[in-house]
């Protein structure tokens, strides 16, 4: 019951999340060494580039230097960017490009679904037991694209619709995949093997 | 365990991860890219190869038909832009190998040229009858601006000269006397990135990001709207004197001594000579009324009159008009008498019209008899002016790259 009430009280987090707007001209004021522009764009998007990218990399660590090698990719080239209504998109793109090009470089896939989930150092930093087995399901029992989902849809405030766009995805496959995906965490929690709700 | 639950926990979860980037981010000293790589690249989803040794086999692939591409690279770009915009390309022969318009204006206009590898000088011919057949140089306050972007700035130079020559026969022998402004380009690709932005030629855009250079206050996107000829009105109000070609950085009048007496001819008898009087030549004369004044002063600031005024000064009557226009307020004065404009002036708007304006005005007015003694002095002037700009421009550049 105490988890209960702690939960109602956590409950309305995503309705209070407020939506990330991007104004595409923050990219051409970056590319004017604007770093006013460089920080509203930070704090628009730091929890949502983080979730992304977190979601692929399943690494606390290795997310934050992609994130940082994401925002000076950007600083390099936002004047370059050509407004095309997507800017959440783009800054995806380029974050997830630099992480295929560092697998590649280390010429080494790390299959991270074969590495140890339970990894006490990658969650260390979460201190609610409760996150922490919620966030470590997703990791175990989600493959990428759901985790995307699920991850941008609780962190970013983004509809389903801004999140099919910025993933790449069809809106009906993201909407079928996110609905999947909370179906088997629901499963994993209340019926699986971590039994927690006891 | 419900939906909302689950989700709220991951964002807790994901809340509590301490990121602290944005300082690291900050001291990062960027090298900004010259055009997109395969990380940042805009494209529909496109994933990266590993370049690098494409690259390089295709830098000596290169290399090795540098001759034959010699016919069909790029090499000089040139910008024609009345109202029409034109971009013409040619490779290294001077041979055009692609003529687009701009804006639809000009699509009229290149309609049916044939310009295939045909020389430069030719299909400029063509070109210029075209828009002389079009009517586009009616007035003598017409003004068009032919800049060119060529890697070697000494190349650029020499084709702005032939061009010059080239389109100032056509249109003498059309009895047509526009004023040409010339730039070469430096080619930044901020200016690039802005034009096909907003669907201007890239020698527009550099005028504009030259008129922003002096006067930061204007803003790009509402000087994109305006045509070339209301660009210039703007710019005779933003810098040190009244001629346009003193105003901006990078013109290069190479015909100087041709033309600019042509220039100064229609400038004292239009629109550009607004704080010159000539006083003995107009206290003949009559009035030229108060529509003739309206029309010349929406003319320069084509928006809504908020104020008009008539100063029945017995030596000096002038029409004096605020107009509201572009988002900015213009404060025009017009001597009764010639229909010059004395006094033309931008300010935002809601700012208050000040009466120190009118003074100094005034005091302009007594010092301005030997108008053609000092015209001499403005020109030696003007290649100064153009040196200072262009440094200032590269400056600019500079820091664009850091």
């Amino acid at each position: 019951m105490l988890l209960f009430t702690f939960i109602m009280d956590d409950e309305p987090k995503r309705s209070n999340t407020k939506e990330i707007q991007i104004d595409e001209n923050l990219f051409k004021r970056i590319g004017n060494n604007d770093m006013e522009a460089l920080e509203e764009l930070y704090h628009l998007t730091e929890r949502t580039l983080y979730a992304y990218l977190l979601s692929i990399v399943k690494n606390h660590d290795e997310t934050l230097d992609l994130m940082q090698e994401t925002y000076i990719k950007i600083m390099s080239s936002a004047h370059l960017y050509k407004p095309m209504g997507k800017p959440l998109a783009w800054i995806f793109t380029v974050a997830k490009n630099l992480y295929l090009s560092r697998l590649r470089k280390n010429k080494r896939v790390i299959d991270m679904d074969s590495v140890e989930l339970f990894d006490d150092l990658r969650f260390s930093y979460i201190t609610d037991p409760d996150d922490k087995i919620v966030l470590e399901s997703a990791f175990d029992i989600l493959d990428e694209e759901e985790r995307q989902i699920i991850f941008l849809y609780a962190v970013s405030g983004l509809k389903h619709r801004e999140i099919a766009e910025s993933i790449g995805l069809k809106l009906s496959t993201t909407l079928s995949k996110y609905h999947r995906a909370l179906k088997k965490l629901r499963n994993h929690l209340t019926e699986g093997g971590v039994g927690y709700e006891g | 365990m419900k939906d909302k639950e689950i989700l709220a926990y991951i964002r807790s979860g994901i809340d509590e991860m301490p990121i602290n980037i944005l300082d690291n981010i900050k001291s990062t000293i960027v090298v900004k890219m010259i055009e997109h790589d395969d990380i940042t690249r805009q494209d529909e989803k496109k994933s990266i190869k590993p370049l690098m040794s494409f690259v390089s086999v295709a830098a000596v692939f290169l290399l090795v038909f540098f001759n034959i591409q010699e016919f069909r690279l790029p090499d000089s770009h040139i910008y024609l832009d009345i109202n029409p915009s034109i971009h013409i390309t040619t490779n290294k022969r001077d041979n055009v190998i692609d003529l687009v318009a701009i804006n639809n204006d000009a699509i009229g206009i290149i309609e049916g040229i044939e310009y295939k590898g045909k020389d430069l000088d030719i299909v400029t011919e063509e070109i210029m009858n075209s828009i002389v057949d079009k009517s586009y140089f009616n007035n003598d306050y017409d003004v068009m601006l032919v800049s060119v972007y060529n890697k070697d700035s000494e190349k650029s130079k020499n084709q702005v000269d032939k061009l010059n020559r080239v389109i100032k026969n056509k249109l003498d022998a059309n009895n047509a006397h526009p004023i040409i402004l010339s730039q070469s380009l430096d080619k930044s690709n901020t200016v690039e990135e802005f034009a096909e932005e907003y669907g201007v030629s890239i020698g527009k855009m550099t005028y504009i990001r030259n008129l922003i250079i002096q006067n930061p206050e204007l803003k790009t996107e509402e000087l994109v709207y305006l045509s070339l000829n209301e660009l210039i009105k703007i710019s005779q109000n933003t810098g040190i004197g009244p001629l346009v070609q003193e105003k901006t950085p990078t013109l290069i009048n190479d015909e100087d001594d041709d033309d600019e007496n042509d220039y100064k001819d229609h400038d004292d008898d239009d629109w550009d000579d607004h704080d010159k009087k000539n006083k003995t030549k107009s206290i003949k004369k009559r009035v030229i009324g108060e529509a003739r004044a309206k029309e010349i002063a929406l003319e320069l600031a084509n928006g809504k009159i908020v104020k008009f005024e008539f100063d029945d000064d017995d030596d000096d009557p002038e029409y004096k008009f605020e107009i509201i226009a572009y988002g900015y307020e213009y404060e025009i004065e017009i001597d009764a008498f010639s229909g010059k404009v004395i006094k033309f002036k931008q300010d935002d708007y809601d700012e208050d019209d000040d009466d120190d304006d009118d003074h100094d005005h005034d005091r302009n007015d007594k010092d301005d008899h030997d108008d053609h003694d000092h015209d001499d002095e403005d020109g030696h002037n003007n290649h100064n002016d153009h040196n200072d700009g262009n440094d200032e421009d590269d400056d600019d550049d500079d820091d664009d790259d850091d």
